[in-house]
Protein backbone atom coordinates (compact mmCIF):
# COMPACT_ATOMS: atom_id res chain seq x y z
CA UNK A 1 0.00 0.00 0.00
CA UNK A 2 1.62 3.52 -0.55
CA UNK A 3 0.12 7.00 -0.41
CA UNK A 4 -0.57 9.18 -3.17
CA UNK A 5 -0.30 12.57 -3.32
CA UNK A 6 -1.77 13.98 -6.47
CA UNK A 7 -1.74 17.42 -8.01
CA UNK A 8 -2.68 19.00 -4.45
CA UNK A 9 -3.31 22.70 -3.91
CA UNK A 10 -4.25 24.45 -1.34
CA UNK A 11 -5.87 28.41 -1.53
CA UNK A 12 -6.79 30.45 1.63
CA UNK A 13 -8.99 33.16 0.97
CA UNK A 14 -9.01 35.70 3.56
CA UNK A 15 -12.01 38.37 4.21
CA UNK A 16 -11.46 40.70 1.38
CA UNK A 17 -11.43 37.68 -1.11
CA UNK A 18 -7.66 37.96 -1.11
CA UNK A 19 -5.97 34.72 -1.97
CA UNK A 20 -2.74 33.35 -0.76
CA UNK A 21 -1.29 29.98 -2.31
CA UNK A 22 -0.15 27.88 0.28
CA UNK A 23 0.81 24.74 -1.76
CA UNK A 24 -0.11 24.64 -5.23
CA UNK A 25 0.32 21.28 -7.97
CA UNK A 26 2.23 19.24 -4.81
CA UNK A 27 2.80 15.67 -6.41
CA UNK A 28 4.33 13.12 -3.85
CA UNK A 29 4.13 9.23 -3.36
CA UNK A 30 5.13 7.87 -0.19
CA UNK A 31 5.98 3.88 -0.65
CA UNK A 32 5.63 1.31 1.80
CA UNK A 33 8.54 1.68 4.44
CA UNK A 34 9.61 5.42 3.68
CA UNK A 35 10.30 7.69 5.61
CA UNK A 36 10.13 11.18 4.10
CA UNK A 37 10.73 14.44 5.69
CA UNK A 38 9.25 17.60 3.98
CA UNK A 39 11.32 21.01 5.01
CA UNK A 40 10.83 24.12 4.12
CA UNK A 41 10.79 27.94 5.76
CA UNK A 42 8.05 29.22 7.50
CA UNK A 43 4.82 29.24 5.65
CA UNK A 44 5.58 27.19 2.81
CA UNK A 45 2.23 24.69 3.91
CA UNK A 46 4.25 21.99 5.07
CA UNK A 47 1.74 21.25 8.24
CA UNK A 48 -1.19 21.90 5.82
CA UNK A 49 0.29 19.21 3.54
CA UNK A 50 0.12 16.98 6.44
CA UNK A 51 -2.78 18.52 8.04
CA UNK A 52 -4.40 17.49 4.33
CA UNK A 53 -3.41 13.80 4.67
CA UNK A 54 -4.79 13.37 7.94
CA UNK A 55 -8.06 14.61 6.61
CA UNK A 56 -7.65 17.48 9.10
CA UNK A 57 -7.66 19.92 5.81
CA UNK A 58 -9.50 20.11 2.43
CA UNK A 59 -7.22 20.96 -0.24
CA UNK A 60 -8.64 22.96 -2.80
CA UNK A 61 -7.35 20.86 -5.93
CA UNK A 62 -5.68 17.62 -6.27
CA UNK A 63 -6.90 13.90 -4.43
CA UNK A 64 -4.75 12.51 -1.84
CA UNK A 65 -5.33 8.74 -1.88
CA UNK A 66 -4.42 5.54 -0.45
CA UNK A 67 -3.06 2.53 -3.63
CA UNK A 68 -3.60 -0.60 -2.65
CA UNK A 69 -5.82 -0.72 0.39
CA UNK A 70 -7.57 -4.24 1.24
CA UNK A 71 -11.03 -3.37 3.75
CA UNK A 72 -10.91 -0.50 5.90
CA UNK A 73 -9.38 3.37 5.79
CA UNK A 74 -5.67 2.70 6.92
CA UNK A 75 -4.82 3.66 10.47
CA UNK A 76 -3.17 6.41 10.96
CA UNK A 77 -0.62 8.01 13.65
CA UNK A 78 -0.15 11.71 14.06
CA UNK A 79 2.33 13.27 16.45
CA UNK A 80 1.47 17.28 16.97
CA UNK A 81 4.19 20.01 17.45
CA UNK A 82 2.18 21.30 20.77
CA UNK A 83 1.73 17.42 21.95
CA UNK A 84 -2.19 18.63 22.07
CA UNK A 85 -2.77 15.65 24.90
CA UNK A 86 -5.90 15.32 26.68
CA UNK A 87 -5.20 17.29 30.17
CA UNK A 88 -7.97 15.10 31.56
CA UNK A 89 -6.52 12.23 30.78
CA UNK A 90 -4.00 10.40 32.17
CA UNK A 91 -1.12 9.01 30.40
CA UNK A 92 -2.08 5.93 29.89
CA UNK A 93 -5.14 7.18 28.88
CA UNK A 94 -3.90 9.13 26.83
CA UNK A 95 -2.41 6.45 24.66
CA UNK A 96 -5.21 4.02 24.69
CA UNK A 97 -7.24 6.84 22.95
CA UNK A 98 -6.42 5.88 19.75
CA UNK A 99 -6.73 2.48 20.29
CA UNK A 100 -10.58 3.05 21.38
CA UNK A 101 -11.33 4.71 18.42
CA UNK A 102 -10.22 1.49 16.88
CA UNK A 103 -12.70 -0.81 18.96
CA UNK A 104 -9.88 -2.60 20.65
CA UNK A 105 -10.98 -4.24 24.12
CA UNK A 106 -10.27 -2.63 26.87
CA UNK A 107 -7.73 -5.03 28.46
CA UNK A 108 -6.29 -5.41 25.42
CA UNK A 109 -5.99 -1.49 25.18
CA UNK A 110 -4.58 -0.85 28.69
CA UNK A 111 -1.71 -3.64 27.79
CA UNK A 112 -0.73 -2.48 24.62
CA UNK A 113 -0.66 1.07 26.12
CA UNK A 114 1.05 -0.30 28.93
CA UNK A 115 3.94 -1.84 26.47
CA UNK A 116 4.09 1.28 24.85
CA UNK A 117 4.41 3.62 27.57
CA UNK A 118 7.45 1.19 28.68
CA UNK A 119 9.26 1.46 24.92
CA UNK A 120 9.03 5.49 25.32
CA UNK A 121 10.70 5.72 28.57
CA UNK A 122 7.88 6.69 30.69
CA UNK A 123 7.33 3.53 32.73
CA UNK A 124 5.38 4.73 36.31
CA UNK A 125 4.32 7.82 34.64
CA UNK A 126 1.22 6.17 34.13
CA UNK A 127 -1.37 7.66 36.03
CA UNK A 128 0.29 10.85 35.92
CA UNK A 129 -1.67 13.96 34.12
CA UNK A 130 -0.02 15.54 31.17
CA UNK A 131 0.44 18.82 32.90
CA UNK A 132 2.64 17.14 35.76
CA UNK A 133 5.39 16.18 32.73
CA UNK A 134 8.46 17.88 31.08
CA UNK A 135 7.82 19.01 27.58
CA UNK A 136 9.86 16.07 26.31
CA UNK A 137 7.88 13.62 28.66
CA UNK A 138 4.56 15.06 27.36
CA UNK A 139 6.16 14.70 23.43
CA UNK A 140 6.72 11.36 24.56
CA UNK A 141 3.73 10.39 25.23
CA UNK A 142 2.36 11.85 21.84
CA UNK A 143 4.72 9.52 20.37
CA UNK A 144 3.15 7.04 22.33
CA UNK A 145 -0.14 7.18 21.19
CA UNK A 146 0.70 7.46 18.03
CA UNK A 147 2.44 4.51 17.59
CA UNK A 148 0.87 2.21 19.41
CA UNK A 149 -2.25 1.86 17.19
CA UNK A 150 0.19 0.06 14.79
CA UNK A 151 0.07 2.99 12.10
CA UNK A 152 0.08 2.18 8.41
CA UNK A 153 0.97 5.81 7.97
CA UNK A 154 2.89 7.86 10.84
CA UNK A 155 2.58 11.66 10.14
CA UNK A 156 4.67 13.75 12.92
CA UNK A 157 4.20 17.37 12.84
CA UNK A 158 7.19 18.96 14.26
CA UNK A 159 7.34 16.82 16.64
CA UNK A 160 10.54 17.83 18.48
CA UNK A 161 10.71 21.52 18.04
CA UNK A 162 8.87 22.42 21.50
CA UNK A 163 11.93 20.90 22.96
CA UNK A 164 15.30 22.52 23.98
CA UNK A 165 18.45 21.34 21.63
CA UNK A 166 19.55 18.73 23.99
CA UNK A 167 16.75 16.57 24.62
CA UNK A 168 15.94 17.13 21.06
CA UNK A 169 18.79 15.33 19.92
CA UNK A 170 17.67 12.42 22.63
CA UNK A 171 14.22 12.21 21.25
CA UNK A 172 15.92 11.92 17.77
CA UNK A 173 17.51 8.91 18.74
CA UNK A 174 14.70 7.27 20.71
CA UNK A 175 12.59 8.27 17.35
CA UNK A 176 14.57 6.32 14.90
CA UNK A 177 14.93 3.24 17.15
CA UNK A 178 11.21 3.24 17.58
CA UNK A 179 11.00 3.87 13.82
CA UNK A 180 13.19 1.26 12.84
CA UNK A 181 11.49 -1.08 14.92
CA UNK A 182 8.16 -0.78 12.62
CA UNK A 183 9.25 0.03 9.51
CA UNK A 184 5.81 2.27 8.90
CA UNK A 185 5.65 4.41 6.17
CA UNK A 186 6.30 8.26 7.25
CA UNK A 187 6.09 12.06 6.49
CA UNK A 188 7.64 14.32 8.63
CA UNK A 189 7.27 17.75 9.09
CA UNK A 190 10.29 20.34 10.05
CA UNK A 191 11.72 23.04 9.61
CA UNK A 192 15.18 21.78 11.16
CA UNK A 193 17.21 20.57 8.27
CA UNK A 194 19.49 18.53 10.50
CA UNK A 195 16.83 16.59 11.84
CA UNK A 196 15.41 15.91 8.24
CA UNK A 197 18.63 14.51 7.49
CA UNK A 198 19.21 12.76 10.40
CA UNK A 199 16.22 10.96 10.01
CA UNK A 200 14.71 10.46 6.25
CA UNK A 201 15.30 8.61 3.85
CA UNK A 202 14.22 10.98 1.33
CA UNK A 203 13.95 14.68 1.65
CA UNK A 204 11.53 17.30 0.23
CA UNK A 205 12.21 20.63 0.22
CA UNK A 206 9.52 22.93 -0.47
CA UNK A 207 9.57 26.76 -1.50
CA UNK A 208 7.83 29.70 0.77
CA UNK A 209 4.21 30.90 -1.25
CA UNK A 210 3.33 28.94 -2.95
CA UNK A 211 4.60 26.03 -1.82
CA UNK A 212 5.95 24.05 -4.52
CA UNK A 213 8.84 20.78 -4.30
CA UNK A 214 11.77 22.56 -5.25
CA UNK A 215 14.19 19.89 -4.74
CA UNK A 216 14.27 16.00 -3.52
CA UNK A 217 17.21 14.83 -1.56
CA UNK A 218 17.78 11.57 -1.08
CA UNK A 219 19.80 10.29 2.25
CA UNK A 220 21.09 6.53 1.15
CA UNK A 221 23.69 6.57 4.21
CA UNK A 222 21.50 3.83 6.46
CA UNK A 223 20.67 5.32 9.36
CA UNK A 224 22.40 3.86 11.90
CA UNK A 225 25.71 5.06 9.93
CA UNK A 226 24.69 8.68 10.37
CA UNK A 227 26.52 9.35 13.28
CA UNK A 228 29.48 7.89 12.02
CA UNK A 229 32.64 10.03 10.90
CA UNK A 230 32.90 8.92 7.70
CA UNK A 231 29.21 9.89 6.75
CA UNK A 232 29.59 13.42 7.77
CA UNK A 233 31.32 14.85 4.43
CA UNK A 234 28.48 13.64 2.49
CA UNK A 235 25.62 14.69 5.22
CA UNK A 236 26.81 18.35 5.22
CA UNK A 237 26.79 18.16 1.30
CA UNK A 238 23.14 17.24 1.91
CA UNK A 239 22.53 19.75 4.45
CA UNK A 240 24.30 22.49 2.38
CA UNK A 241 22.20 21.94 -0.99
CA UNK A 242 19.14 21.54 1.25
CA UNK A 243 19.47 25.39 3.06
CA UNK A 244 21.34 27.05 -0.60
CA UNK A 245 17.68 25.88 -2.25
CA UNK A 246 15.50 27.42 1.01
CA UNK A 247 18.08 30.01 1.83
CA UNK A 248 16.51 32.67 0.58
CA UNK A 249 12.73 32.09 0.96
CA UNK A 250 13.97 31.73 4.73
CA UNK A 251 15.33 35.45 4.45
CA UNK A 252 11.84 36.48 2.96
CA UNK A 253 10.08 34.66 5.42
CA UNK A 254 11.74 36.27 8.50
CA UNK A 255 11.11 39.59 6.90
CA UNK A 256 7.42 39.14 5.87
CA UNK A 257 6.47 36.99 8.73
CA UNK B 1 44.30 22.25 40.95
CA UNK B 2 40.87 23.11 40.82
CA UNK B 3 39.27 23.52 37.59
CA UNK B 4 38.27 27.31 37.28
CA UNK B 5 37.59 29.84 34.66
CA UNK B 6 38.31 32.72 36.63
CA UNK B 7 40.94 34.21 38.67
CA UNK B 8 40.34 34.90 42.27
CA UNK B 9 43.41 36.47 43.67
CA UNK B 10 43.16 38.93 40.75
CA UNK B 11 45.52 41.99 40.50
CA UNK B 12 43.77 44.74 42.50
CA UNK B 13 41.52 43.20 45.35
CA UNK B 14 41.02 46.54 46.82
CA UNK B 15 38.96 47.75 43.94
CA UNK B 16 36.65 44.94 44.15
CA UNK B 17 32.53 45.87 44.26
CA UNK B 18 31.13 43.02 45.13
CA UNK B 19 27.36 42.01 43.02
CA UNK B 20 24.71 41.96 46.19
CA UNK B 21 21.46 40.03 46.25
CA UNK B 22 19.07 42.78 44.81
CA UNK B 23 16.11 40.96 44.19
CA UNK B 24 15.10 40.40 48.20
CA UNK B 25 12.20 42.95 47.81
CA UNK B 26 10.77 41.13 45.09
CA UNK B 27 11.32 37.66 46.60
CA UNK B 28 10.09 38.43 50.05
CA UNK B 29 7.49 36.17 51.79
CA UNK B 30 5.09 36.37 54.87
CA UNK B 31 4.82 33.40 56.98
CA UNK B 32 1.68 31.39 56.84
CA UNK B 33 0.83 32.58 60.74
CA UNK B 34 0.06 35.82 59.83
CA UNK B 35 -2.77 34.56 57.64
CA UNK B 36 -5.72 34.87 60.40
CA UNK B 37 -3.81 38.06 62.18
CA UNK B 38 -5.99 40.50 60.46
CA UNK B 39 -9.04 39.34 61.52
CA UNK B 40 -7.69 38.90 65.06
CA UNK B 41 -6.80 42.26 65.30
CA UNK B 42 -9.72 44.00 63.98
CA UNK B 43 -12.29 41.72 66.36
CA UNK B 44 -9.78 42.65 69.43
CA UNK B 45 -9.52 46.27 68.63
CA UNK B 46 -14.07 46.29 68.17
CA UNK B 47 -14.26 44.33 71.49
CA UNK B 48 -11.91 47.06 73.11
CA UNK B 49 -13.48 50.00 71.49
CA UNK B 50 -16.95 48.94 72.31
CA UNK B 51 -15.59 47.92 76.40
CA UNK B 52 -14.42 51.38 76.54
CA UNK B 53 -17.64 52.83 75.33
CA UNK B 54 -16.68 54.63 72.43
CA UNK B 55 -18.61 52.89 69.99
CA UNK B 56 -22.41 52.26 71.90
CA UNK B 57 -23.87 49.01 72.02
CA UNK B 58 -26.80 49.79 69.77
CA UNK B 59 -25.85 50.88 66.46
CA UNK B 60 -22.68 48.12 66.63
CA UNK B 61 -22.76 45.63 68.84
CA UNK B 62 -19.44 43.72 70.31
CA UNK B 63 -17.83 40.81 69.10
CA UNK B 64 -18.81 39.09 72.29
CA UNK B 65 -22.69 40.40 72.07
CA UNK B 66 -22.81 39.16 68.67
CA UNK B 67 -21.66 35.73 69.77
CA UNK B 68 -23.80 35.68 72.41
CA UNK B 69 -26.93 36.66 70.75
CA UNK B 70 -25.71 33.93 68.00
CA UNK B 71 -25.86 31.10 71.00
CA UNK B 72 -29.73 32.84 72.09
CA UNK B 73 -30.92 32.31 68.48
CA UNK B 74 -29.59 29.07 68.46
CA UNK B 75 -31.00 27.94 71.74
CA UNK B 76 -34.35 29.35 70.75
CA UNK B 77 -34.56 27.69 67.41
CA UNK B 78 -34.88 30.66 65.33
CA UNK B 79 -31.26 30.49 63.98
CA UNK B 80 -31.65 26.96 62.54
CA UNK B 81 -35.33 27.62 60.87
CA UNK B 82 -34.00 30.73 59.13
CA UNK B 83 -31.11 29.18 57.95
CA UNK B 84 -32.64 26.32 56.37
CA UNK B 85 -35.65 28.02 54.84
CA UNK B 86 -32.47 30.26 53.38
CA UNK B 87 -30.51 27.23 52.54
CA UNK B 88 -33.62 25.38 50.87
CA UNK B 89 -34.15 28.15 48.71
CA UNK B 90 -30.84 28.55 47.61
CA UNK B 91 -30.18 25.02 46.84
CA UNK B 92 -33.36 24.96 45.12
CA UNK B 93 -32.67 27.85 43.15
CA UNK B 94 -29.16 27.14 42.20
CA UNK B 95 -29.48 23.68 40.96
CA UNK B 96 -32.24 25.12 39.01
CA UNK B 97 -30.37 27.86 37.43
CA UNK B 98 -26.91 26.21 36.94
CA UNK B 99 -28.95 22.77 35.38
CA UNK B 100 -30.93 25.23 33.08
CA UNK B 101 -27.62 27.67 32.28
CA UNK B 102 -25.76 24.59 31.41
CA UNK B 103 -28.10 22.89 28.99
CA UNK B 104 -28.99 26.09 27.11
CA UNK B 105 -25.21 27.21 26.88
CA UNK B 106 -24.57 23.47 25.93
CA UNK B 107 -27.30 23.89 23.15
CA UNK B 108 -25.69 27.46 21.82
CA UNK B 109 -22.66 25.65 22.34
CA UNK B 110 -23.50 23.01 20.12
CA UNK B 111 -26.11 24.29 17.23
CA UNK B 112 -24.96 27.29 15.20
CA UNK B 113 -28.98 28.19 14.72
CA UNK B 114 -29.15 28.27 18.35
CA UNK B 115 -26.11 30.39 18.57
CA UNK B 116 -27.38 32.92 15.92
CA UNK B 117 -30.63 33.55 17.27
CA UNK B 118 -30.13 32.61 21.24
CA UNK B 119 -26.80 34.27 21.57
CA UNK B 120 -28.65 38.17 20.96
CA UNK B 121 -31.67 36.82 23.10
CA UNK B 122 -29.18 36.02 26.30
CA UNK B 123 -27.26 38.86 25.83
CA UNK B 124 -30.13 41.27 26.13
CA UNK B 125 -31.99 39.32 29.34
CA UNK B 126 -28.55 38.81 31.10
CA UNK B 127 -28.03 42.60 31.99
CA UNK B 128 -31.20 42.61 33.31
CA UNK B 129 -31.08 43.49 37.08
CA UNK B 130 -33.18 39.85 38.20
CA UNK B 131 -33.83 41.91 41.55
CA UNK B 132 -36.56 44.55 39.29
CA UNK B 133 -38.62 41.14 37.68
CA UNK B 134 -39.08 40.22 41.25
CA UNK B 135 -42.86 41.86 41.04
CA UNK B 136 -43.48 40.08 37.90
CA UNK B 137 -42.42 36.45 39.62
CA UNK B 138 -44.68 37.61 42.16
CA UNK B 139 -47.28 37.91 39.95
CA UNK B 140 -47.07 35.07 37.83
CA UNK B 141 -46.48 32.36 40.45
CA UNK B 142 -47.52 34.40 43.96
CA UNK B 143 -45.31 35.42 46.72
CA UNK B 144 -44.03 32.05 47.90
CA UNK B 145 -41.24 30.25 47.77
CA UNK B 146 -41.47 29.72 43.83
CA UNK B 147 -40.93 33.17 43.91
CA UNK B 148 -38.02 33.43 45.65
CA UNK B 149 -36.54 30.05 44.00
CA UNK B 150 -37.13 31.50 40.67
CA UNK B 151 -35.36 34.88 40.92
CA UNK B 152 -32.16 32.97 42.12
CA UNK B 153 -32.16 30.65 39.30
CA UNK B 154 -32.45 33.55 36.89
CA UNK B 155 -29.45 35.37 38.62
CA UNK B 156 -27.42 32.47 38.36
CA UNK B 157 -28.82 30.82 35.14
CA UNK B 158 -27.16 33.72 33.08
CA UNK B 159 -22.73 33.24 34.00
CA UNK B 160 -23.19 29.45 34.11
CA UNK B 161 -24.89 29.88 30.52
CA UNK B 162 -22.20 31.80 29.06
CA UNK B 163 -19.61 30.40 30.52
CA UNK B 164 -20.66 26.52 29.35
CA UNK B 165 -21.22 28.23 25.83
CA UNK B 166 -17.74 29.80 25.93
CA UNK B 167 -16.35 26.53 26.91
CA UNK B 168 -17.88 24.65 24.27
CA UNK B 169 -17.11 27.03 21.79
CA UNK B 170 -13.56 27.87 22.89
CA UNK B 171 -12.50 24.03 22.99
CA UNK B 172 -8.87 23.91 22.05
CA UNK B 173 -8.54 22.91 18.47
CA UNK B 174 -5.68 21.20 18.44
CA UNK B 175 -7.38 18.60 20.80
CA UNK B 176 -9.91 18.44 18.13
CA UNK B 177 -7.65 17.75 15.19
CA UNK B 178 -5.73 14.92 17.55
CA UNK B 179 -8.95 13.14 18.24
CA UNK B 180 -10.30 13.12 14.57
CA UNK B 181 -6.40 12.02 13.38
CA UNK B 182 -7.38 8.96 15.71
CA UNK B 183 -10.65 8.57 13.80
CA UNK B 184 -12.65 9.89 16.43
CA UNK B 185 -16.80 10.04 15.86
CA UNK B 186 -18.98 13.20 16.03
CA UNK B 187 -20.21 11.59 19.42
CA UNK B 188 -16.83 10.63 21.04
CA UNK B 189 -15.35 14.34 19.65
CA UNK B 190 -18.59 15.51 21.76
CA UNK B 191 -18.33 13.68 24.92
CA UNK B 192 -14.60 12.64 25.26
CA UNK B 193 -13.10 15.89 23.82
CA UNK B 194 -15.67 19.10 23.93
CA UNK B 195 -17.69 18.02 27.21
CA UNK B 196 -14.40 17.15 29.08
CA UNK B 197 -12.31 20.62 27.96
CA UNK B 198 -15.03 23.12 28.73
CA UNK B 199 -15.51 21.71 32.16
CA UNK B 200 -13.50 23.97 33.87
CA UNK B 201 -15.10 27.36 32.02
CA UNK B 202 -18.36 25.44 33.32
CA UNK B 203 -16.98 25.35 37.08
CA UNK B 204 -15.75 29.52 36.53
CA UNK B 205 -19.46 30.18 35.70
CA UNK B 206 -20.74 27.84 38.72
CA UNK B 207 -18.78 29.59 41.27
CA UNK B 208 -19.98 33.30 40.01
CA UNK B 209 -23.54 32.16 39.90
CA UNK B 210 -22.77 31.25 43.55
CA UNK B 211 -21.69 34.35 44.58
CA UNK B 212 -24.85 36.18 42.72
CA UNK B 213 -27.08 33.56 44.69
CA UNK B 214 -26.38 34.45 48.30
CA UNK B 215 -27.31 38.01 47.22
CA UNK B 216 -30.54 37.53 45.44
CA UNK B 217 -31.32 35.81 48.02
CA UNK B 218 -31.20 37.86 50.78
CA UNK B 219 -32.97 40.58 48.79
CA UNK B 220 -35.58 38.22 47.76
CA UNK B 221 -35.99 37.39 51.07
CA UNK B 222 -36.29 40.88 52.53
CA UNK B 223 -38.66 41.94 49.52
CA UNK B 224 -41.03 39.60 51.10
CA UNK B 225 -40.76 36.16 52.98
CA UNK B 226 -41.73 34.89 56.42
CA UNK B 227 -38.53 32.76 57.19
CA UNK B 228 -34.63 32.78 55.97
CA UNK B 229 -31.76 35.28 57.11
CA UNK B 230 -33.00 38.12 55.10
CA UNK B 231 -36.06 38.20 56.29
CA UNK B 232 -34.77 37.63 59.82
CA UNK B 233 -32.31 40.18 59.34
CA UNK B 234 -35.38 43.08 58.64
CA UNK B 235 -37.32 41.60 61.26
CA UNK B 236 -34.58 42.56 63.83
CA UNK B 237 -33.13 45.14 62.70
CA UNK B 238 -37.15 46.94 62.17
CA UNK B 239 -36.91 45.90 66.35
CA UNK B 240 -33.57 48.00 66.87
CA UNK B 241 -31.71 44.24 67.92
CA UNK B 242 -28.96 44.83 66.05
CA UNK B 243 -26.87 42.03 67.95
CA UNK B 244 -29.32 39.61 66.36
CA UNK B 245 -28.96 41.62 63.07
CA UNK B 246 -25.38 40.73 62.93
CA UNK B 247 -25.45 37.51 63.46
CA UNK B 248 -27.64 37.38 60.56
CA UNK B 249 -24.92 38.97 58.53
CA UNK B 250 -22.07 36.38 60.16
CA UNK B 251 -24.03 33.65 58.92
CA UNK B 252 -24.73 34.40 55.80
CA UNK B 253 -20.68 35.59 55.35
CA UNK B 254 -20.11 31.84 56.83
CA UNK B 255 -22.44 30.67 54.42
CA UNK B 256 -20.61 32.38 51.57
CA UNK B 257 -17.67 31.21 52.40
CA UNK B 258 -18.57 27.50 52.66
CA UNK B 259 -20.34 27.52 49.75
CA UNK B 260 -17.04 28.92 47.59
CA UNK B 261 -15.27 26.29 49.71
CA UNK B 262 -17.56 23.67 48.82
CA UNK B 263 -17.32 24.66 45.51
CA UNK B 264 -13.56 24.44 44.89
CA UNK B 265 -13.17 21.05 46.88
CA UNK B 266 -15.63 19.96 44.06
CA UNK B 267 -13.48 21.08 41.38
CA UNK B 268 -10.42 19.40 42.70
CA UNK B 269 -12.30 16.66 43.38
CA UNK B 270 -14.09 16.41 39.82
CA UNK B 271 -10.96 18.08 37.41
CA UNK B 272 -8.03 16.31 39.23
CA UNK B 273 -6.45 17.00 35.98
CA UNK B 274 -6.12 20.46 35.83
CA UNK B 275 -2.93 22.26 36.64
CA UNK B 276 -2.70 24.85 39.84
Amino acid sequence: MRLVIDGVSKVYRDRRGRETVALEDIHLTVEEHAFIAIVGPSGCGKSTLLSMVAGLTEPTAGEIYFEGVNGDRPRIGMVFQEHALFPWRTVQRNVEFGLEQLGVPKRERAQRAREMISRVGLAGFEDKYPHQLSGGMRQRVGIARAFVVEPELLLMDEPLSALDAQSRLIMQDELVNLWESVRQKTLYVTHNIDEAVALADRVVVLSRRPGRIVRVVDIDIPRAERRSAQAQGALFAHRDAIWQTIRHDAQQALVEG
Amino acid sequence: MPISSDNPSGPDVRSRVPVRYRMHFVERRAPAWQGPLGIVLLLALWQGLAMAGVIPEADLPSPLSIVQAGVALAISGDLWMNTAASLGRIAAGYVLGAATGMVLGLWLGFSRVAERVGLPVAGALYPIPKLAIIPLIILWVGAGEASKVLVIAAEVLFPVLFNTYAGVRNTDPALLRAAVSFGASRRTLVWRVILPASLPTVFAGLRIGAGLSLLVLVAAEMIGAQHGLGAMILQYSSLMLTANVLVGVVVLSALGLLISRGLAWLERRLLPWQAR
